[in-house]
């Protein structure tokens, strides 16, 4: 994307000046290597401290100002991204010259107070807000058992195994270890070892984002990124029973390509055409021609080298969906299907990239997206442009089918 | 007629076709996408209406016309915007159906495809019975769904006589009625142009674009309008039931409280639901005297929301939460809201500011611009009208919400939890 500034200097700032919008969004994100034994203290870190800071040791009271200054929006969240466990801090605020004051640098300082002065004291955060966020942890844990979809693709993932199967908020065992004396070493550890990035997307300059971020600049440490490595797996197969209506059947393609690969690019067309858009070869023969589904996708993960599909069917109907899901890939892999539709895939692509531009957040997500692949978002329109049907046979013969998970309605 | 509103840096293009059809165009400059939608004021509410007499069709036909309305004789018109590169959808509501696209090159061509498929039906009885399977589908999915089952099983419960009790997506038992003449006679009634607005926003020239939009409609005739009346039900102020459990195999309990309120529409109904949101904020965020309280003995959390719907005929507001204990929270909620309000200007001018914030980040993304605007212009509100409407709220104004909007009789309590 031309106008995104990056530059280094104890943090890595990526910077995007405009004013088409309304507001100003900026993005602190902590990545360390993943790992299941730090896994719960740091998914539940970053919900502890946004409640309260030293200064403001309350929700009520770290709150007040943030409404006070036009609902100057924190969010902060934790994820997996491919061998890192990420922790972002998301600060979106309306633009000073809306409100005639300046609420910008006023909320950063906010934002520092959460990252700099945490609700700490001997060594723990504040042991209620710890409890009352462990217990709805648990409980957000458990509810994955409500969202058939999520715990589908989880129960698929666990069959995988490695980076995969390590569920992105811990076991509810390994929350029960975590004491407000933990988080806070999880948190020492966080501002001293982790890789630091900053994106800020807004009516700022340069000069004012490296002024207003100057008190972080003493944290973090350079940690090189580490990618996954293509791993051996046995194909596997799990069913299970639950009182549900509609079954979910979840499948897991390994696709052994290089991330920062211009192929890992044109893996996107492959998905696109398998069953990323509504023209797609799933969506057109599972749910438009078979009408077996209401919903039957698929999702390339470049980081992770796999390629996911699901659907939602009939128990009944799990043997023929599957086969057609086969056949769908075995088209792809033998070349066959029209220039029309390899044309409009790319342009659905196209399509994507150009309206990033359009939603600050759909930005930072590409700027912290585009530190792993190594090209321009002009760059990868090129390579989108210039993929062809034999790129697509050849990309979709790399992909081997390594799990299936079902899981099945009372009906069958 | 060109509308500015320099308090939030937007400009607004409002014209009234010949053939009734409204339209609305709005320029952000700087913008990549182009996003329209071409919204009919017909949802799963309008079940009875008058056309040369009384009709009463299938519940849930209105999503089914929605679902129907993309497949031509020619294909599927997902495909034709999807050659155009643009990414089509549609969604029906209690009181609206829209068809949209978002696009990034081709406007002008995928503007035709948007107005000229939604004006032009095309229903074989073969599609429609095909369509039942993957509704049915969709019907089954929701009913998995336990926050879905929980929102319209409050909203069943709150509702005497009212349509809106009744799931928009129908059952698979009303959808099976559903015929292709059933069809041709809702699309009569509700697609014509005087029942719809027209909205594009994005990096356009409002010029071309309006004379794109007169031109496609001067070539087309219309039927005069055939829709004389829709059934207008009479439903009490007070809630039908009080209680509701639905037994679903959850991990966690869900509740949700809902408030029966009076509905009022165009300029009022904004009014009205301005102040009952910043009764809401000030009430239950996490900044309340009440949240605290909750929070330190464990029975709220990031859980619980809460929200105000507010349309030409009906209105409520829900608070929703996620617990084990769900009876303690509901008797702890319930118990402040019948205590004397207590709130003072300076929680008032907060919240309005925090309200004003809100509303202008919202403002960056042409889809909440184009949904929310046709929303209200259905009803006869102006959405840039907000601001100044939030500003003039008075703290009298609350307390009087207050006293109107939580009565014990006018509250249902519905929960989801394991049998």
């Amino acid at each position: 994307m031309k106008g995104i500034e990056q530059f280094r200097n104890q943090l890595h700032y990526s910077v995007y000046p405009t004013d088409k919008f309304k507001t100003t969004t900026c993005l602190v994100s902590f990545a360390a290597p993943l790992s299941a034994e730090t896994i719960a203290d740091r998914a539940l870190l970053p919900y502890v401290m946004e409640k309260a800071t030293a200064a403001y040791p309350s929700i009520e009271l770290f709150h007040t100002p943030l409404e006070q200054l036009y609902d100057a929006s924190l969010f902060a969240g934790a994820s997996k991204v491919g061998k890192e466990h990420v922790i972002q801090f998301q600060l979106e605020v309306v633009n000073d010259r809306l409100v005639g004051e300046p609420v910008l640098s006023q909320a950063i300082k906010l934002l520092e107070e959460v990252l700099l002065r945490p609700n700490v004291y001997d060594g723990a955060f504040q042991p209620l807000i710890v409890e009352q966020e462990s217990r709805l942890q648990r409980q957000r844990i458990e509810s994955v058992y409500d969202d058939k979809m999520r715990f589908a693709q989880q129960r698929l993932q666990e069959l995988l195994g490695g980076e995969l199967a390590i569920p992105s908020l811990g076991t509810l065992e390994q929350l029960d270890q975590v004491t407000p004396r933990s988080l806070y070493e999880a948190y020492t550890s966080m501002i001293k070892h982790d890789r630091i990035d900053v994106y800020v997307v807004g009516d700022v300059t340069r000069d004012q984002v490296t002024e207003a971020f100057l008190p972080l600049e003493t944290l973090g440490s350079p940690l090189v990124r580490e990618y996954p490595e293509p791993v051996d797996r046995e194909f596997q197969r799990l069913e299970e029973q639950q009182d549900v209506k509609q079954s979910k059947l979840h499948l897991a393609y390994e696709a052994n390509i290089d991330p920062r690969s211009e192929d890992a690019i044109k893996m996107q067309v492959v998905n696109g055409l398998f069953g990323g858009f509504p023209h797609s070869k799933l969506f057109m023969n599972v749910r438009e021609k078979e009408s077996l589904a209401y919903y039957a996708a698929s999702q390339y993960s470049s980081l992770s080298r796999m390629l996911f599909v699901y659907a939602g069917i009939d128990a009944l109907n799990q043997v023929k969906t599957e086969q057609i899901i086969a056949d769908q890939l075995a088209d792809l892999q033998a070349g066959e299907f029209d220039d029309m539709t390899l044309e409009q895939t790319k342009e659905m692509l196209f399509h994507q990239r150009r309206q990033l531009g359009d939603s600050p957040r759909q930005l930072i997500a590409w700027m912290s997206g585009s530190d792993i692949r190594p090209f321009s978002l002009e760059e990868e329109m090129a390579i989108l442009a210039r993929t062809t049907r034999e790129d697509v046979a050849a990309l979709s013969s790399q992909i081997k089918l390594k799990a299936i998970y079902c899981l099945k309605g009372g009906t069958a | 007629m060109k509308l500015d509103f320099p308090n939030v840096g937007e400009t607004i293009h409002h014209v009234v076709l010949d053939n009734g059809l409204t339209v609305y165009l709005l320029k952000k400059a700087g913008y990549e996408k182009t996003y329209a939608t071409f919204t009919t004021k017909y949802g799963s509410i309008d079940r009875r209406f008058k056309t040369d007499d009384w009709i009463e069709v299938p519940d849930g036909i209105a999503h089914f016309l929605e679902h129907k309305m993309f497949e031509k004789e020619d294909g599927d018109v997902f495909q034709k915007f999807g050659q155009l590169g643009a990414s089509a959808n549609a969604f029906t509501s209690f009181t609206r159906t829209a068809y949209l696209f978002g696009a990034t090159s081709n406007v002008e061509a995928n503007l035709k495809t948007l107005i000229d498929f939604v004006q032009d039906p095309y229903f074989t009885e073969a599609s429609v019975e095909k369509e039942k399977g993957i509704i049915g589908q969709e019907i089954q999915m929701y009913q998995d769904n336990a926050g879905w089952r929980l929102y319209f099983g409050l909203i069943e419960a709150m509702y005497e006589a009212h349509p809106v009790k009744i799931d928009i997506a129908g059952t698979i038992e009303s959808i099976s009625a559903i015929t292709a003449a059933d069809l041709y006679a809702c699309h009569q009634a509700f697609y014509h142009p005087s029942n719809m607005t027209l909205f594009v926003v994005g990096n356009i020239d409002p010029d071309i674009v309006l004379e794109q939009i007169s031109s496609n409609q001067a070539a087309k005739t219309f039927e005069p309008p055939v829709l004389t009346e829709r059934e207008h039900v009479q439903e009490p102020r007070t809630v039908r039931l009080a209680t509701r459990v639905i037994e679903m195999d959850v991990s966690v309990p869900k509740v949700m409280i809902g408030y029966k309120d009076t509905p009022r529409a165009g300029e009022d109904g904004m009014k009205q639901e301005l102040a009952v949101e910043l009764l809401m904020h000030a009430l239950f965020d996490t900044t309340a005297p009440l949240y605290a309280e909750l929070y330190a003995e464990g029975l709220i959390d990031d859980a619980f929301s809460f929200d105000y719907t507010s349309e030409e005929s009906f209105a409520f507001a829900v608070l929703s939460m996620e617990t084990p204990h769900v009876d303690a929270f509901v008797a702890r909620i319930t118990e402040v809201l019948e205590r004397p309000l207590d709130i003072g200007n300076e929680t008032l001018d907060r919240k309005k500011r925090m309200m004003k914030g809100q509303f202008l980040k919202a403002l960056n993304s042409p889809e909440f611009i184009a949904n929310q605007f046709s929303r209200y212009a259905l009803t006869g509100g102006n959405m840039f009208d907000l601001p100044e409407l939030l500003d003039a709220v008075t703290l009298e104004e609350l307390y009087d919400t207050y006293d109107r909007l939580f009565k014990p009789d006018q509250r249902t309590v519905c929960v989801v939890k394991k049998p």
